[in-house]
């Protein structure tokens, strides 16, 4: 009797692990495949939302399409931003349905565009590109195709200072380099305190700080430059190259930053600014509400990046799409009717207005009918830092040549490289990327005919019928 | 007995394992295998497999980091191993007395073990922070403001900084691991060396290191293979392989190469040269430590 028991056991125990399959996190409902995909339902896959807000205005936009179209949306919420790549690859492989994607624009030009995964959407989406601001669709556009429709604020990179600090101490807000080394030396005299911070301990900030010195470099031609570099055309070891490194380094052998830069991260950032223990930050725009909810009494100026040569203008970094909307290149052809529905829907205005203030008033006009939030320190940002900016070069570069700049940047300032050693370590990066994987940046120009085949749209939904 | 009850006497045992060997198969060898099939392959984790040789293991002998990043490995796992052990057979020689206190200080050691390595990364994160951070203050205090160094950014200290957490960390779950051991030594062992004189550092070597032989042998290889395949979220969360890969161990750099730079063929080479490196080293290790008789 008691061997039966055991083997019924051991047979429930190896059913159960066979039937192991994926749910949908918060339904009881298994993830259906694409052969079960139920026609009058469009799949939404999301990275997971990351505040009570949008989980709100998400789930009150799709249950007024629902409502409009008559059709269910069944949204899946999954991983970060960065781990969308594998989860859209698992949900391809799985065969599970996904009709609409939300990913950030940076993860087109790697991996999802040269992988395949998205559709070409230059026709599918041609009637709704009037709705967005002049220029905002720029970075979604490669290879003269466009890939997504952004659905998110825009980010920057800028300085702040501390208003009320830089009153106290009677000192002008710093256009060049020179006036900045003699701030510090007044600020460090005065108030014993670190006069400027980047949170270096997380290693992708430093390439930031980069495009904005090698902006300057080569005479506000940061992105010609780059574009010359990863076609092969120019090798990534001339003077502004060096320079870009050398500006930066400067900054630190004149004490306008310290090592303690090194050893903060964003959270040691926020907090160093906001006790008023930094004076400027050089960061992104993202991180004014963080220091604005540690302490709201502090009055937080925006500032152009000092001028380290002559004869250039201040360039920041900036772009639109942390979060947007695709047609994945998996999608049957009798779904994307209603993909491109749901699309429509969520980028109408008062959609859109509901999805992109949920968080807070948007700080950029990402669309025309969508208004941003004013206060002082967003009219700065639109006023001072948008009109120079140009796109984050590491939307641009691999992530093996970002990697690079992030391990040679504090190696320079710390004088374990020399910043020709550092331009031949973005150099080698990207040639071991082009030996090992066959690196193209006009990953647009490799598509096979099949390929062609999968990112093309077999037809073009007719969405003025929908349109309002 | 008759033939068909000897067969099912003899396939009892067979089937009460199949749920293990399922589960074997399923999660060891065939991910193992497949990591083995795909290192021959130049794949980016989204679309064909290419098959191209031995390509991913010349390009992974030609890199430098990874090679730097092996070091760094054996060097994790060499400190980690003498340090861990050391202080904890130290400290399981102090508690396994019955003083006052004992409890709440074996207690208090050991409770690192029950913390995640996030937990544990984010709170020496700030610890070794030069502004906030505990660690510093604790020297200024001090007055020993010449022994500041950045921690974690510095390339000289970055890496010893990650080891001291990891030993840290695991010190308390040895330490009970020898606690055991010394427990099962015969106490009349001491007595008759005590009777013949022997002094303290004398009965430690010649009663206390050969009884815990086995026990010695089971905490080192666990400590060494630990610190070879387990040391990835701790340096993920404190360096992420920096400054400049001087913390970037073998498992970082796999995880970079793999999800980051999405080179799924390369990264399966290396770990398929980490298996065997470990492999390797583990087997020297545990031929080179056991003794037969030990285990009797």
């Amino acid at each position: 009797m008691k061997r039966w028991i055991s083997i019924l056991l051991a047979t429930v125990m190896i059913f159960s692990l066979a039937g192991c399959q994926t749910k949908n996190p918060g339904s009881d409902e298994p993830v259906k495949t694409t052969g079960e995909a139920d026609p009058n339902t469009v799949y939404l896959l999301n990275s997971v939302l990351s505040t009570p807000e949008q989980e709100q205005a998400w789930a009150e936009v799709l249950a007024a399409f629902e409502k409009e179209s008559g059709l269910k949306v069944e949204a899946r919420y999954q991983g970060t931003w960065d781990e969308y790549p594998q989860i859209l690859t698992q949900a391809k492989i799985a065969q599970e349905p996904v009709d609409v994607g939300v990913t950030g624009v940076g993860l087109v030009q790697s991996p999802l565009g040269p992988g395949g995964m998205i559709m070409d959407m230059t026709d599918l989406a041609a009637d709704l590109t009037d709705r967005y601001e002049d220029g905002v669709l720029d970075s979604s556009v490669m290879g003269d195709r466009l890939w997504v429709l952004p659905l998110a604020d825009g980010g920057c990179t800028c300085m702040l200072y501390n208003k009320d600090l830089f009153e106290e101490l009677n000192l002008e807000v710093p256009k060049t380099f020179d006036e900045i080394v003699e701030i510090a030396k007044v600020i460090k005299e005065k108030k014993g305190i670190t006069p400027m911070m980047i949170h270096g301990k997380d290693a992708w900030a430093w390439p930031m700080m980069y495009f904005d010195t090698y902006a300057q470099a080569t005479g506000n031609k940061s992105v010609e430059n780059v574009e010359e570099f990863l076609t092969g055309k120019k090798k990534f070891d001339g003077q502004p190259e060096r320079d870009g490194f050398e500006y930066i380094k400067m900054l630190f052998d004149e004490g306008v930053m310290e090592t303690d830069s090194f050893d903060t991260n964003s959270d040691g950032m926020v907090a160093a600014f906001a006790q008023e223990k930094v004076a400027m930050l050089f960061t992104l725009d993202a991180y004014i509400a963080y220091i604005h909810n540690a302490n709201p009494e502090l009055n937080i100026g925006v500032m152009e990046y000092p001028l380290m040569k002559k004869g250039v203008r201040s360039e920041h970094a900036f772009a639109v799409g942390d979060g947007a909307l695709f047609i994945p290149a998996f999608i049957e052809d009798s779904r994307l009717d209603n993909a491109m529905r749901l699309i429509e829907f969520l980028t109408r205005p008062e959609n859109a207005d509901k999805l992109l203030n949920c968080a807070g008033p948007t700080k950029f006009r990402i669309m025309k009918d969508v208004e941003p939030g004013h206060s002082e320190i967003n009219d700065a940002l639109n006023e001072l830092i948008m009109p120079n900016t140009r796109i984050y070069l590491d939307w641009l570069w691999p992530a093996e040549v970002n990697d690079a700049f992030c391990q040679a940047i504090p190696a320079v300032i710390s004088g374990t490289l020399t910043s020709q050693e550092a331009t031949e370590l973005v150099q080698g990066a990207y040639d071991t990327v082009v030996k090992e994987q066959d690196y193209r940046y006009d990953w647009w120009n490799t598509f096979t005919e099949e390929q062609l085949e999968d990112i093309t749209p077999d037809h073009i939904p007719d969405l003025k019928q929908f349109m309002k | 007995m008759k033939k068909s009850e000897r067969i099912k006497d003899k396939a009892f045992p067979y089937l009460m394992c199949l749920p293990a060997l399922i589960l074997f198969i399923v999660f060891v060898l065939l991910p193992f295998f497949t990591g083995a099939y795909t290192s021959f392959h130049k794949w980016d984790g989204y679309g064909e497999m290419t098959w191209t040789g031995l390509e991913n293991y010349r390009f992974v002998i030609e890199d430098d980091v990874f090679w730097l990043a092996m070091k760094n490995t054996a060097v994790y796992a060499v400190l980690v191993t003498i340090v861990k052990n050391v202080l904890a057979l130290g400290l399981a020689l102090l508690l396994v007395r019955k003083t006052p206190g004992t409890t709440l200080f074996r207690t208090g050691i050991y409770m690192p073990v029950m913390m995640s390595y996030v937990v544990i990364g984010i709170l020496w994160v700030w610890i070794y922070n030069p502004t906030f951070g505990l660690l510093n203050k604790m020297l200024s205090a001090l007055g020993l403001d010449s022994w500041i160094v950045g921690w974690l950014s510095d390339p000289k200290y970055a890496l010893l900084s990650v080891v001291w957490v990891d030993i840290w960390k695991w010190t308390g779950y040895h330490m009970v691991l020898y606690a055991a051991g010394l427990q099962g030594i015969p106490k009349t062992l001491y007595e008759a060396a005590e009777m013949d004189g022997a002094n303290i550092w004398r009965r430690f070597w010649a009663i206390t290191v050969p009884q815990l032989n086995s026990t010695i042998v089971v905490n080192v290889l666990m400590s060494l293979t630990g610190a070879f395949v387990s040391n990835y979220d701790i340096v993920s969360i404190m360096t992420g392989g920096g400054p400049f890969h001087k913390t970037e161990v073998s498992l970082t750099y796999i995880m970079t190469t793999a999800f980051k730079y999405s080179n799924m063929g390369k990264a399966s080479a290396m770990s398929m040269l980490l298996f065997v490196f470990v492999f390797v080293f583990g087997f020297l290790q545990l031929r080179a430590m056991t003794h037969e008789e030990s285990y009797d």
